[in-house]
């Protein structure tokens, strides 16, 4: 069973659609959905909840229909964290034990207590004291304590120092040793994609350009830097996207279908989505 | 539900503190000064918008948002914060009661009859706002009850309109409370139940869309 399948999912707003988006993640995986700012990774994750109606297509959570009655038990099975953490400012962390406690069938307050140590987070202090990191940590802590299969996390990443964030990322890679249990996690930041996930899916304009398992994207893609006359012995099936510059171009190609003669750089998954945003990619 | 109540008087615990100063000081300065009356129309005022500023709250702080990824139904969520307004009528009535009986003897029925024309009131006020928030958002909503309230002032009072003075009001008028009081409260329930039908409708539209 794969903990996520979007089949051709569409939603348009005045300015901007998300069109015919088609995503799997495989149970014991972590997706990363990469993406600029409005590239549509929220307005994705707001249909996978179903808290946003769509214009078409069907996504199923842990092989429930979301639109199905069945959904609302199935959200006891989801950990989420979204952009912020939206708990009220006057709210302590004890108090959001309790409201949880209530809320959550399988809501563990030994569990949650325990990442508030783990974080260094006070039990007493208003929400509204916290800093932004503060904060967040106070949202996973939330989304991992009432034993979730499924963890969807919306820039849990972003605005927290590299340290935190190398921390936050140990956290779900432990997460993901249980069989069953999958991450979602969209971010602005490739390099926490890099590390962490197994499958990366690129947004752009709400557009999929690119959805991959990571390992085989770093294999089969590299980087040629070339003068112009060099660039026209690349074989044109291999050629991805060319970026032009001063001294000629740089060139992503299919590792595979470019001779051993050139000298192929490795490309990071920052290379290849930077290449793959640009204009000439989609000639 | 009972987290989504927990969490409305975890949020509002300081408006609910600053009440019970208020009746506090209230309760001492009546030692000198009868301060019923003003406490008769405090109280379900301030009971009154307890909703509104719980989902007040909710907008600033977006919890809304993560409510609706929360394994709760559209109905419960908003029958939340019709059930909280109810909950909190009930305590003020309480406190009415205590402080009706420090205050020294009085008539049941006298008591009986203003209490209940504050409850019609304050019920009638949730059963209009509640989906006016639900749809438009809490400054919206707040401003479209206060244009509401100014008509309907002016059309009552100020301008005395001919045909308002052969309308039905004449006859409530000159009904004796208790009859009137039955009408209100059962339109109250009418009311109250197509208010939350209407709520649940515009929160499905705002978070389903459906």
């Amino acid at each position: 069973m794969n903990a996520i399948e979007i089949t051709g999912l569409t939603k348009h707003y005045a300015g901007f659609s998300l069109q015919n988006l088609n995503l799997t993640l495989p149970q014991g995986a972590i997706l990363g959905l990469a993406g600029e700012n409005g590239a549509g990774k929220s307005t994705t994750i707001r249909l996978i909840m179903n808290t946003l109606s769509r214009d078409s297509g069907s996504i199923r959570v842990l092989g429930t229909d979301n639109r199905s009655p069945e959904f609302r038990a199935v959200k006891e099975d989801i950990g989420i964290v979204l952009d912020e953490a939206f708990f009220p400012q006057s709210l302590t962390p004890r108090e959001v034990d309790r409201i949880l406690r209530s809320t959550y069938r399988r809501w563990e307050s030994d569990v949650f207590f325990s990442y508030l140590r783990r974080f260094s987070l006070p039990e007493h202090k208003a929400f509204q004291t916290f800093s932004r990191g503060m904060k967040m940590k106070l949202a996973i802590a939330a989304a991992l304590s009432h034993q979730p299969k499924l963890l969807i996390l919306d820039e849990a990443t972003s605005g927290l120092d590299p340290m935190v964030r190398d921390e936050r990322l140990a956290l779900f890679s432990e997460f993901t040793r249980e069989e069953d249990h999958a991450i979602l996690l969209s971010s602005h930041i490739i390099s926490d994609l890099e590390k962490l996930c197994d499958y990366i899916a690129f947004l752009h304009q709400g557009r999929l350009m690119l959805f991959e398992e990571k390992d085989r994207l770093m294999e089969e893609y590299a980087i040629l830097k070339l003068t112009t006359e060099e660039l026209e012995a690349v074989p044109p099936e291999a050629i991805q996207c060319i970026r032009e510059n001063a001294y000629g171009a740089e060139v992503l190609v299919r590792r595979a279908e470019v001779s051993p003669g050139f000298r192929a750089e490795h490309a990071t998954l920052e290379d290849i989505i930077l290449f793959l945003a640009r204009k000439e990619c989609h000639q | 539900m009972i987290g989504l109540l927990k969490k409305d008087l975890y949020a509002l615990k300081r408006q609910l503190l600053l009440f019970a100063v208020i009746c506090c000081f209230l309760a001492f300065m009546n030692r000198n000064s009868n301060a019923t009356g003003f406490l008769l129309i405090y109280i379900p005022v301030f009971t009154a918008v307890l909703p509104t500023s719980a989902l007040a709250y909710d907008e600033q702080s977006k919890w809304d948002l993560l409510a609706a990824t929360m394994p709760y139904s559209s109905l419960t969520l908003v029958l939340s914060k019709y059930l909280m307004g109810l909950i909190c009528l009930c305590a003020a009535f309480l406190v009415m009661l205590f402080w009706q009986l420090l205050s020294g003897p009085f008539s049941a029925a006298t008591l009986l009859t203003s209490w209940g024309f504050a409850l019609a009131i304050v019920l009638l006020y949730q059963a209009v706002m509640l989906p006016l928030v639900f749809r438009w958002g809490v400054e919206k909503g707040r401003f479209l009850i206060l244009a509401a309230a100014i008509v309907l002032a002016v059309l009552i009072g100020g301008l005395k309109l001919p045909s308002l003075q052969l309308s039905p009001l004449n006859s409530l008028r000159e009904m004796s409370d208790a009859k009137l009081l039955c009408i209100l409260l059962s339109a109250d329930v009418i009311l109250y139940l197509i208010s939350v039908l209407l709520s649940l409708k515009f929160y499905r539209k705002r978070y389903q869309g459906a």
